[in-house]
């Protein structure tokens, strides 16, 4: 009989139960079901120019002519059916002309929005920020009372529950009134800024991962 | 049996590019994060792919000392994650202050489910859902070939494009290294020894992840017929980089550096010469502890 004649048979037998036996070197492909967090914006601009002392400006938007909910969702791979959920994350803004007026700077600003009978909300309050220069973006801070954002959530899930549709204009109509002081005192204003509300998304997607 | 092993081998090969449709789906994950988070959320991959990337090169001590040899075989290493893996806490990204309850989020492996954080002012932020993966696979093809004054030269390749079936885009994968007996300068040894580095570089989308790992040992084997113990003592460093567009600022990039890591790595495993190939199945103590087999043929 050849010594270790059955070494050989042995020695397949581990190795193949390590591949197989410990699942670990041998990945089963699984479908999971992910939930994916995508985010988005919607930018407004805003020009102030003659403005004395207080800026004062009330504008009616339909918040879907610079927002495409459904171009997120296709970019990302979700599809309309599988959005979870959708909120505001955040507001930023930036100053894209500067005032030629060195020391410009807009003081206690408020922004508030109103949504079909919801009477003005404040969004934006005691907002303080400079124009002399133009700004990459910069954090807003939002009202604490928060009744703003909650009519704009609000309006982000009649966006959503009417996907792929359209939803109806009244719907998606805001109306936002800025205010604020123009410092220095006296002298017009002529600077634009703009503001981007960030918005957060979750949906699900299947995915094909090993285990 | 044959067969049954070929097709084990190919369902390795499988479980990686399997991954791509989830890679595609990373890209999306990351690009919801700020660069913080982004390091959070992929934190449990570096240790992963270093100790894997990092293992089964070198399974023999015995170089020849000149002469035509040479196998190519494929690799295959495995880890666990562990269950402290699968959360981190997130840090607030700019402008937003997170309000209680603190929630940890799902890193990659984690749970598949996203997480809402409330924050002031009403706002909110979403933390994306992982893959919910409990391990962690790399399969490597490896060509040796030798050998010139003790000295054999070692490649590691590997890469797929996946754009026209709408995956991620591509993955590369590149090893090349040599391995230097030293035991023909000190004849007296009781076992074969040699010196072994090896550097291997693997990239998804050419920089959505990139990583450079970095490996050292000496090897030690000695054959008994044609079974053939080793144990090695090495080093390890692994570096991760990944880049991704911020979905809050379409057109910029966010680019992630994570700290190179260095880990001590030690290997014991059975190397068997068969009839028609060589296997090998060995265990490492590496920056995640893990398990290796290989399938070769030629003769090393």
């Amino acid at each position: 009989m050849r010594p270790f004649g059955y070494l050989p048979r042995l020695v397949l037998a581990f190795a193949l139960g390590a591949m197989n036996g410990g699942c670990v070197l041998i990945p089963e492909i699984e479908d999971r079901v992910v939930e994916l967090a995508v985010g988005g914006s919607t930018v407004v601009e805003f020009v102030s120019n003659g403005t004395v002392n207080q800026h004062d400006e009330t504008n009616t938007v339909n918040v879907l002519e610079g927002f495409n909910l459904a171009q997120i969702l296709a970019d990302a791979g979700i599809d309309v059916s599988n959005v979870t959920n959708i909120a505001l994350s955040g507001v930023e803004y930036r100053v894209t002309v500067a005032d030629p007026q060195a020391g410009r700077q807009i003081v206690n600003g408020n922004i508030t929005i109103a949504r079909g009978l919801s009477g003005e909300l404040t969004l934006l309050s005691g907002f303080n920020a400079a124009a002399d220069a133009v700004t990459g973006w910069q954090v807003a801070p939002l009202d604490p009372g928060g009744a703003a954002v909650t009519e704009i959530n609000a309006m982000l899930n009649d966006i959503r529950t009417e996907l792929p549709l359209s939803p109806p204009p009244e719907l998606t109509t805001i109306t936002y009134h800025v205010t604020g002081q123009s410092l220095p005192l006296g002298i017009p204003t002529n600077f634009t800024f703009e503001m981007k509300v960030k918005i957060t998304i979750t949906g699900t997607v299947q995915v094909s991962v090993p285990t | 049996m044959r067969r049954w092993i070929v097709v084990t081998l190919a369902l390795a090969l499988l479980g990686l590019t399997a991954a791509a449709p989830a890679g595609a789906q990373l890209s999306e994950n990351l690009g919801a994060l700020t660069g913080d988070n982004a390091r959070k959320y992929l934190g449990p991959l570096p240790d992963a792919l270093s100790g894997t990337m990092n293992s089964a090169i070198f399974t023999s001590g015995k170089v020849p000392k000149v002469g035509l040899n040479f196998s190519v075989g494929v690799k295959l290493m495995g880890v666990k994650f562990a269950d402290e893996d699968r959360l981190y806490a997130p840090t607030d990204p700019p402008g937003f202050t997170s309000v209680p309850p603190i929630e940890p989020a799902p890193t990659v492996v984690g749970s598949t489910t996203a997480v809402t954080q409330n924050g002031q002012g009403g706002a909110t932020v979403f933390y994306p859902g992982g893959f919910d993966i409990g391990e962690f696979a790399f399969a490597a093809p490896q060509l040796t070939i030798g050998s010139v004054m003790g000295t054999r030269a070692v490649v590691r390749w590997f890469g797929m494009d996946f754009a026209s079936e709408n995956f991620i885009d591509k993955i590369s994968f590149f090893g090349i290294g040599a391995q230097h007996s030293l035991s023909q300068h000190v004849p007296t040894l009781p076992i074969d020894l040699a010196l072994g580095v090896f550097y291997q570089s693997f990239k998804i989308n050419d920089s959505l992840l990139e990583t450079k790992a970095f490996h050292v040992d000496v090897t030690g084997s000695r054959s008994f017929v044609f079974l053939q113990p080793y144990a090695a003592i090495g080093f390890d460093t692994f570096k991760m980089d990944a880049a991704y567009e911020d979905a809050g600022n379409p057109g910029s990039n966010i680019s992630v550096d994570f700290d190179r890591t260095s880990n001590r790595h030690l290997t014991a495993g059975l190397l068997a010469h068969l009839a028609f190939a060589t296997l090998h199945a060995e265990g490492n103590i590496a920056a995640t502890n893990g398990v290796a087999v290989g399938l070769s043929f030629g003769r090393q």
